[in-house]
């Protein structure tokens, strides 16, 4: 389990609140989707730099 | 941003899903029952979001938005300029049985023109619609995202980026006790993908 998995996990343990489950349940899912586009960017980048047609 | 919804299920009492979205407000509408209440147009004016909510009856609204909008709706061209119009529907049936070649041959928009040549005429912005199918079948994950995107649609920014989305959750994030490592995490995380996007555009410049 990540950080980010066990800080999501307890917030939504200590949450009473079921829309407050719900945005946390989201927000989990928005950041992973979030930490793969970082992922391509930077892999772009990368190609971009290391590409013989664009130096 | 007020938003108005006025919701034409004719007993949304007894309705799961009506009770659902109802509660996912979290007051932060202004709800108006229509089959409890009968609004002048003037009262629109207040608004910057009007939505039209209702289950699906025979391919529209159930009959008690036509018999309000007959009734109530004069105005002139442009009269709610600005505004937003959004339609929250609610289906029985799969979202597979709606599209060229499905069972019901149309799509969800095209079903729906009458309230986009509506909002035209009053000079509104139309947003997508925002359907909801077979509720009571969603798991509790798919609820819970139900919720958040209707939330979303509702009180949020309107067709919103990924960015948008992002900021977004971080004020909605705001209220929950404790969320500040969380919050923190997530802007730097925004930063940064905004960072790496603009310096993808000025490569490729």
């Amino acid at each position: 389990m990540t950080w980010l998995d066990q800080e999501i996990e307890k917030l939504k343990a200590s949450s009473k609140d079921y829309k407050d489950r719900a945005l946390l349940h989201v927000l989990h899912l928005y950041l992973k989707e979030t930490q793969k586009r970082i992922d391509d960017a930077k892999g772009q980048l990368d190609g971009q730099m290391w590409s013989p047609r664009d130096w | 941003m007020k938003t108005l919804i006025l919701n034409a299920h004719p007993n949304p009492g007894n309705s799961h899903t009506q009770q659902f979205l109802y509660e996912a407000l979290g007051g932060q509408a202004t709800y108006v029952d229509l089959s409890q209440e009968d609004p002048e147009v003037s009262h629109l004016k207040d608004y910057d979001r009007i939505i039209f909510q209702f289950p699906l009856y025979w391919y529209g609204a159930p009959a008690r938005l036509k018999d309000w909008l007959d009734q109530k709706l004069t105005g002139k061209e442009g009269f709610l300029a600005g505004k937003d119009l959004g339609l929250v529907v609610a289906f029985d049936t799969p979202e597979k049985d709606y599209g060229a070649g499905a069972k019901n041959r149309y799509t969800v928009s095209e079903m729906l023109r009458p309230y986009e040549m509506l909002a035209n005429f009053f000079g509104m912005d139309y947003l997508p619609p925002f359907s909801l199918f077979q509720w009571r079948y969603l798991s509790p994950e798919e609820q819970w995202e139900a919720l958040v995107a209707y939330r979303l649609y509702v009180l949020g920014p309107k067709r919103p980026s990924f960015a948008q989305k992002g900021a977004w959750l971080l004020q909605e994030l705001a209220h929950i006790e404790g969320s500040q490592l969380l919050s923190s995490y997530l802007s730097d995380q925004l930063d940064e993908l905004a960072d790496l996007n603009d310096l993808l555009k000025g490569e490729q410049a």
